[in-house]
């Protein structure tokens, strides 16, 4: 492992990154409008009352909280990770004693340095106007912080193995595109997991999306027993090694079929 | 002898889709895809030793990059053995790539948004190399390439030649033992390229590294590699000494003739009159250029000058260009 080199890979995505600041921001803002427009569609929906036990303000919570966890695991480095290895500009990160993954986690990182305080703003203006009532506990907090960063771990990983499809396929893109729409189904996005009719909600638990946002969310929102925790964190876990095995068979066999075009 | 590169028997074969044109044929792809096998690289084989400079040659499609590619570790043969440095290239073992450079000429490993500096120390980093002997290369690279004026600069706002040699220099601040060069004066002016290739080999002389250059500027290999490597349709056609291979290929004159206005169909009646050894390498307006056998030379002028009306006549040696591409044309006989 060269940590040297991958902390200086990251240092210097940094560096690139905050000189275009606006345009991240700009991405930034694309990321919450989906969940914003989900929001306000629930919240109109509960009105005064309750949707499935969902009041007004725990919908608001629960979208705010998810925001902030959307940017936080937004893979975004797999969209060029496929370009790359389309156009043949791969072969520059091949070239160095330094496994090309670094160059993706040093993206997202990098991305998430300048995001996250543009959309932890938001989230707080947001709370400051919408004025749900919400107390956190502690413990709550604490659990969340794992689930989070298991979630980010993978959501990147999932998408950065479809992404590495790109040395078999040149629209390798398109199975992206397809993880996308099914995180946006079943991780909680559209409605809360326990909202979704039953044959979809058992879909969502066996899935590895809801362990990318509805499983942060209800940990922090304290609506999980200590079993549903213990499951749920033995889920992400279970996931996480089957998009590491995915991965590696995918990057090792990949490697074989790269063309390195053009560069 | 000691070999740096060892090349055994190296072939590469692509599958590529392909149809025939048309939208009826791209809906009859969708249903059933039809591959064509291309053999760009077919049992090639050659050594390198320790400090050389070889000059890697051939038309556009050859097999070239493909090969330097397949030593670099970027793709996998079909088969075939290579070790460069004692590795085999496409295991990409990190103390393997530690030791290499490629070089090519629309390669990217400056950030377009950071200075060449801060580019450069993340370089250094990545490669783990010691601060002290990184600053020590780096200062020989920025005087050797004259790069002092450019370290400040963000990678976007440098000319084509400014970023050629700030790439140039990135892929060498490890002080490789092995380069390859893939095109590294494309697109650069004639000043740029003179400059680059008299660094490739003043840095040869200082670092005793040995280099693998494509080029389809002669001047390059002419100027640089004693040595040439030429490959054509995937197979190798010669390795050995430029100078040999300008001799087999050359047992022809240049005859250059300007002639007088308006003489166009006199020269098409004189020239029908030759024999094939007498070939038409170029006919723009009144100049004309001839390829004949050095043997038949002085009667073929002779005849010419009785001919024609001649303003002008020159004979001379081929230029290494031109015994290319009759090798490109012709292929070969050794």
């Amino acid at each position: 492992m060269n940590l040297r080199g991958g902390w200086a890979l990251i240092r210097r995505l940094w560096m690139s990154y905050t000189s275009s600041r606006a345009f991240f921001w700009i991405l930034a803002l694309g990321h919450l409008v989906g969940p914003l427009i989900y929001m306000f569609a629930w919240i109109t929906a509960a009105g005064q009352g309750l949707v499935s036990g969902y009041s007004r303000d725990e919908f608001i919570v629960y979208y705010l909280i998810l925001i902030f966890i959307q940017e936080f695991t937004y893979p975004v480095s797999n969209w060029t990770v496929g370009d790359f290895i389309r156009m043949g500009m791969f072969s520059s990160w091949l070239l160095r004693p330094l496994h090309p993954i670094y160059e993706a986690i040093g993206t997202d990182l990098a991305l998430k340095v300048v995001n996250l305080p543009f959309t932890g703003l938001v989230v707080i203006l947001l709370g400051l106007i919408l004025k749900p009532e919400v107390s956190f506990q502690l413990q709550d907090v604490l659990l969340f912080i794992p689930a989070l960063i298991l979630g980010y771990m993978l959501r990147f990983l999932l998408a950065y193995a479809l992404a590495l499809m790109a040395f078999w396929s040149s629209r390798a893109d398109a199975l992206l595109r397809l993880n996308d729409t099914l995180l946006f189904l079943f991780s909680g996005m559209v409605a809360p997991i326990m909202l979704l009719p039953d044959g979809l909600r058992q879909i969502a638990m066996i899935l590895p999306y809801r362990y990318m946002l509805g499983f942060p969310i209800q940990v922090l929102t304290g609506a999980l027993s200590p079993t549903e925790l213990l499951a749920g964190f033995t889920g992400q876990i279970v996931w996480l090694l089957v998009a590491f095995l995915f991965h590696q068979i995918v990057w090792k066999n990949g490697l074989r079929h790269y063309s390195a075009v053009g560069g | 002898m000691e070999y740096q590169i060892q090349v055994q028997s190296l072939t590469k074969f692509y599958r590529v889709p392909e149809r025939d044109p048309g939208l009826k044929e791209a809906l009859k792809s969708l249903a059933r895809r039809r591959y064509r096998e291309v053999h760009a690289v077919e049992d090639v084989s050659f050594s390198v030793q320790s400090g050389e400079m070889v000059g890697f040659i051939g038309p556009n499609g050859a097999g070239k990059t493909t090969t330097l590619k397949m030593l670099s570790g970027l793709l996998y043969p079909t088969s075939g053995e290579a070790w460069v440095n004692g590795f085999i290239p496409w295991e990409r073992r990190a103390p393997f790539l530690k030791t290499i450079a490629m070089v090519m000429g629309n390669r990217n490993s400056l950030t377009w948004e950071n200075t060449v500096l801060d580019s450069f120390q993340v370089l250094g980093e990545i490669y783990n190399v010691p601060r002290r002997e990184f600053q020590q290369t780096l200062d020989d690279l920025v005087d050797l390439l004259e790069l002092k004026e450019h370290l400040g600069k963000m990678a976007r706002n440098l000319s084509l030649g400014e970023r050629m040699k700030c790439e140039v220099a990135a892929a060498l601040l490890h002080r490789p033992r092995v380069i390859f060069m893939d095109e590294p004066t494309l697109g650069l002016d004639v000043t740029m390229q003179i400059r680059l290739r008299s660094f490739i080999a003043e840095y040869n002389r200082r670092n005793a590294a040995t280099i693998i250059l494509t080029s389809h500027y002669m001047a390059d290999v002419v100027t640089l590699c004693p040595r040439v490597i030429l490959i054509q349709k995937g197979k190798l056609l010669f390795d050995g000494e430029l100078r040999r291979l300008a001799s087999l290929m050359a047992p022809f004159k240049l005859v250059r003739m300007d002639l007088g206005e308006g003489e166009g169909q006199v020269v098409e009646a004189a020239l029908s009159d030759f024999s094939t050894d007498v070939v038409v390498l170029e006919h723009i307006g009144q100049h004309i250029v001839l390829r004949v056998h050095r043997d038949r030379t002085s009667a073929v002028t002779s005849r010419l000058l009785n001919q024609l009306p001649l303003v002008d006549i020159t004979i001379e040696d081929p230029p290494i260009e031109a015994v290319i591409d009759q090798v490109y044309r012709e292929g070969i006989d050794t």
